[in-house]
């Protein structure tokens, strides 16, 4: 694995941390003993690439304003050790480990955990790009698209902004948004970050439109519908990356502050690729 | 339940409002809701004041509606929130 790479607005180091530490930087560094006998309270992911993964805290830490220290677990491959107050987070490998792996769980899953329970962002599960200076991002189910129309915006030659998940935050009353990882993966690969993609912002883009995509027969209209109210708030809810049971009022609060402040549109997307440039066309209408 | 019972929010149940629409998160299940205007205007009273005799005393002022019909309203919103586990009612 690198020296360096830039993740969520971050520089990741994995140089041991000098006295005064950068403020953008996150030190990674290993270590050989895991201690973990004291964390009795251990909080179940669903599988995730096939792989069992889980939290161990000192204590039950649902419905609590916040978690400081805690080991996000991928079992048989790496332990991530991790107290949200410091800048640094220690990995331990288990026997299936590799610099591949540890990468993929860090950037992938363990980064956005961290950066939510220490209060940085709010993660959206989004595909985004950059059109006129402002992020738009495409919410929904599985297999709704977001990907593809990811990958059809890229090609149009717009910058990628997030692949999968998205950290947003409120500055001044507008939405902001901070760039994930410069990869892209149009595909199902279990464990695979993506190919890396040149065209890729790192600085902060306020948030424009966000489109909730819902797929439709292939010979359908591209129809468009601002949602409103409950609807809004549900579908993005729904789509938040991680609600990890931590600050709940808070969050709640942040996410119908997003909804107040944004337009959602869900847009209906027919099932046939050919037809993806009236899409596109479609959605630049709307921006 | 009567006109003389005492009403508490759960502290796990949080109100926003979206648009036009006042939103109800019940954070121990997860589930949320949506509220109508009444509905939105009762839970307001109710954040403020559990005596249910003076919330009703001061809609029916407010909207120039007889008591008895305000006081109905009100039981049967608490009823559905009572059922939906947002308040306790003793």
């Amino acid at each position: 694995m690198g020296k360096h790479h830039y993740a969520y607005g971050h520089t990741l180091s994995f140089h041991t941390p000098p006295t005064l530490k950068q403020s953008d930087t996150i030190y990674i560094n290993e270590i050989k003993n895991l201690e973990k006998d004291h964390l009795y309270f251990q909080a179940n992911f669903h599988t995730n690439q096939k792989r069992k993964i889980y939290l161990l805290t000192e204590n039950d830490f649902r419905n609590s304003t916040s978690l400081e220290k805690w080991i996000f677990v991928v079992e048989d491959v790496v332990s991530f050790v991790c107290d949200t107050k410091q800048q640094q987070i220690f990995y331990h490998k288990d026997f299936n480990y590799t610099d591949k792996l540890m990468e993929y769980w860090l950037i992938h899953i363990l980064l956005p955990i961290y950066l939510t329970l220490n209060d940085s962002y709010y993660f959206f599960h989004t595909g985004s790009v950059e059109v006129n200076n402002q992020a738009v991002l495409f919410i929904g189910d599985s297999y709704a698209g977001k990907s593809t129309l990811t990958d059809f915006f890229l090609k149009k030659g717009h910058t990628l902004l997030s692949d999968d998940k998205l950290g947003t935050y409120i500055k001044d009353d507008d939405v902001y948004c901070t760039p994930s990882h410069p990869y892209h993966r149009p595909y199902r690969n279990l464990e695979d970050l993506g190919i890396k993609v040149d065209k890729f912002e790192k600085k902060q883009v306020e948030v424009g439109k966000i489109f909730w995509l819902k797929p439709v027969d292939g010979d359908a209209d591209v129809s468009m519908k601002k949602l409103k109210g409950l609807k809004k708030f549900e579908v993005l809810r729904y789509s938040t990356e991680m609600d990890l049971y931590v600050n709940q009022e808070e969050r709640f609060k942040y996410i119908s502050k997003i909804a107040n402040s944004l337009d959602v549109y869900e847009i209906e997307i027919p099932h046939d690729k050919k037809r993806l440039d009236e899409v596109y066309n479609q959605i630049l209408t709307y921006l | 339940m009567t006109i003389q019972s005492k009403v508490n929010i759960d502290n796990d149940v949080f109100l926003q409002e979206v648009d036009d629409e006042t939103i109800i998160l019940n954070a121990k299940t997860q589930e949320y809701f949506s509220l109508d205007e009444m509905g939105s205007i009762f839970y307001h009273f109710l954040k403020e004041e559990d005596d249910l005799e003076i919330i009703v005393k001061e809609l029916s002022e407010h909207f120039s509606k007889d008591e008895k019909v305000i006081e109905n309203d009100l039981l049967q919103f608490l009823k559905s929130l009572e059922e939906k586990g947002l308040v306790k009612v003793t």
